[in-house]
């Protein structure tokens, strides 16, 4: 039998877990921060004192403007350049009207929070100069957390072609689909970087052109039929292969040239396939919102390596989807 | 020439600076012990809870609305396609790899510049999946579960009401929406002719999802319902409500709940200007 601790481990589920703060002696760390770094030092003690000091400055400036307070221009100064999204949002905010407020909310765009690109956008969007404005065409759309998290530039393994050298990932500019680079270089330079290896550039109506042939091709049944008897001489399962075929022909369905051909700001656009089956096709334009050569890498959704259920997984999938879709609560039940 | 520089925090209306940051109190704190009949005796009531009825007090609400919607949506890529660690000890489940995994990623969002640089993610209550009643996670000194010789946390019974004395209001409400979710899904298992599974990692991500997404539902209530008051005056959105999505797992459309709008992060910032009495 299991000892007791344990069975109550074992039983205890759905648990909410919440942060615990720890005491923290604001003075000390600022005396040490002063003591021992600098605005740009990278070592992790540095840089979780920063953030300490920013979140106490942050929760600080809140306070002293309750009271009335106007906040200190060093303050703005030190929020407009903080990591801490809560503190940049709120400078971003505070800072007085002017040119130097609108720079701050550009390179605020770059910011991996979106909470703070959102702030940034708001600010340009009604005090931005006409390019500063433009400038926010070429923000990503879609649902972002409302909560300050930072997103991440895709790992390496999903972007699936190689990242061009000293290309930055723009995080305002890039969505879950697709990844957004820029560069100083010049558009051809990159278009000569992805055709490395043979691959082709093409133009939009010489893709369109390419794709139907290939798919042409590919709607060749004896290609399937190849490829279920190849699998099955392997002693690999042919309806896991004709999947996965049926999975690659899914580019062939889908135009890469949609979002690019005839939008604002983008120039010549060039369209780089990373397969032949063109599920994966990078596009190269200068783009003259942002002002740099751009670098556009779809990506695949994440759920697509996520294992489909087969066997009596398929019932379980139904059931929990039907425990799912039961309403959920608002308030606390009434009783224990 | 040097350019070794402080932050800014020496203008005279920083000087609050100070004050030490306490985000939580431990619940109840004990020395070290190491079983549940120890841990679970009942000891000094714990201090009353300080008010979240303030409109300074809407920060701090929003900060813990962030980090329960933190660990929804992490909870949530285990329905839509992440998969649980391989765990190092082999008697460790999938389940609990999965909800260590969450745990690990939370305290590290902490101790991100938005988590505020400090700080850990552990569990506060539960609900007894047996008998679908409420357990708290008995603290030591140190705000840290108590675990038993073999690591694993100790549990302790308690009631709403106790949850009610523990915590302000709206946390208290929210815990108990989330785990009164729990509570109703463990009832209503135990029901059906056909129980599901709940330890198992995919029900459990469900179970979890389900129980995050109530409590939310209920904090952003909270966090509205203290906007729109006299005192802080925020005169809300065009919307009452927002859609939330409800993932349904294996590559289904998300459903959608409505959930009350709350203000944005820069409308809180305004609204804590707004004297909200003294604090």
């Amino acid at each position: 039998m299991l000892p007791i601790a344990q069975c109550v481990m074992v039983l205890a589920l759905g648990t909410s877990v919440r942060a615990q703060g720890e005491k923290v002696d604001v003075a000390a760390v600022q005396k040490k921060y002063a003591a021992s770094c600098t605005p740009s030092s990278t070592s992790e003690a540095c840089k979780q004192m920063r953030w300490t000091l920013e979140s106490a400055l942050y929760t600080d400036l809140l306070l002293s403007m309750e009271n009335g307070d106007a906040p200190p221009p060093s303050a703005i100064e030190v929020g407009l350049n903080a990591e801490t999204p809560q503190l940049r949002t709120l400078a971003l905010q505070l800072a007085p009207q002017g040119p130097a407020r609108s720079a701050a909310a550009v390179a605020a765009l770059d910011s991996p929070y979106a909470t703070v690109r959102e702030a940034a956008a708001g600010i340009l969007r009604s005090s931005g100069d006409e390019k500063q404005r433009r400038m926010l065409d070429r923000q990503a759309s879609g649902k972002r957390p409302e909560y300050p998290v930072a997103d991440a530039p895709p790992d390496p393994s999903r972007l699936k072609v190689k990242a061009y050298p000293g290309a930055t990932y723009r995080y305002f500019a890039s969505s879950p689909e697709e990844a957004y680079f820029s560069t100083g270089d010049s558009p051809d330079k990159v278009v000569a970087f992805y055709t490395q290896g043979g691959r082709k550039a093409y133009s939009a109506s010489e893709l369109k052109q390419a794709m139907k042939s290939r798919a042409m091709s590919a709607m060749d049944q004896s290609k399937m039929i190849q490829l279920m008897q190849e699998a099955q001489a392997k002693g690999q399962d042919p309806t896991q292969a004709m999947m996965a075929w049926q999975k690659s022909l899914a580019g062939l369905g889908s135009d890469p040239t949609r979002n690019f051909e005839g939008k604002q700001g983008v120039v010549s656009p060039k369209y780089i396939p990373a397969d032949d089956m063109f599920s994966r096709v990078v596009v190269v334009f200068r783009d003259d919102l942002v002002g740099a050569t751009a670098i556009a890498v779809p990506l695949p959704p994440l759920a697509a390596d996520a294992p489909m259920p087969t066997g009596d997984e398929v019932m379980k999938t139904v059931a929990r989807q039907q425990y799912m879709h039961q309403p959920t609560i608002d308030t606390p039940p009434a009783g224990d | 020439m040097s350019h070794r520089r402080s932050l800014s925090l020496s203008a005279p209306g920083m000087s609050i600076l100070a004050v030490t940051l306490l985000l939580a109190a431990p619940a109840s704190a004990v020395s070290s012990p190491t079983t549940s009949k120890e841990a679970c005796k009942p000891g000094k009531k714990p201090p009353s809870p300080a008010p979240c009825n303030k409109c300074s007090d809407l920060p701090k609400l929003y900060k813990e609305l962030g980090e329960q919607q933190f660990l929804r949506d992490r909870f949530k890529e285990f329905i839509d396609w992440r998969l649980p660690p391989i765990p190092k000890d082999p008697k460790k489940s999938a389940g609990q790899a999965m909800r260590d995994w969450v745990t690990a990623e939370f305290t590290r969002y902490l101790n991100s510049p938005a988590g505020g640089g400090n700080g850990f993610g552990q569990p506060d209550m539960g609900t007894d999946i047996d008998s679908c009643k409420l357990v708290s996670y008995p603290k030591d000194d140190q705000g840290k579960n108590l675990t038993d010789k073999d690591g694993n946390d100790i549990t302790c019974p308690v009631t709403a009401e106790d949850i009610k004395n523990m915590y302000c209001p709206a946390v208290a409400d929210m815990i108990l929406t989330h785990e009164g979710q729990h509570q109703t899904d463990c009832k209503n298992n135990k029901k059906s002719s056909q129980p599901v599974d709940l330890a198992e990692w995919r029900n459990y991500a469900v179970y979890d999802v389900r129980g995050y997404t109530a409590g939310i539902a209920n904090l952003r209530k909270s966090i509205a319902a203290l906007a729109k008051s006299k005192q802080c005056g925020w005169k809300g959105s065009t919307n009452k409500t927002k859609k939330m999505p409800m993932p349904q797992g294996g590559g289904q459309k998300p459903t959608d709940i409505d959930v009350d709008v709350v203000p944005t992060p820069q409308e809180i910032d305004g609204l804590a200007k707004t004297l909200g009495g003294k604090k």
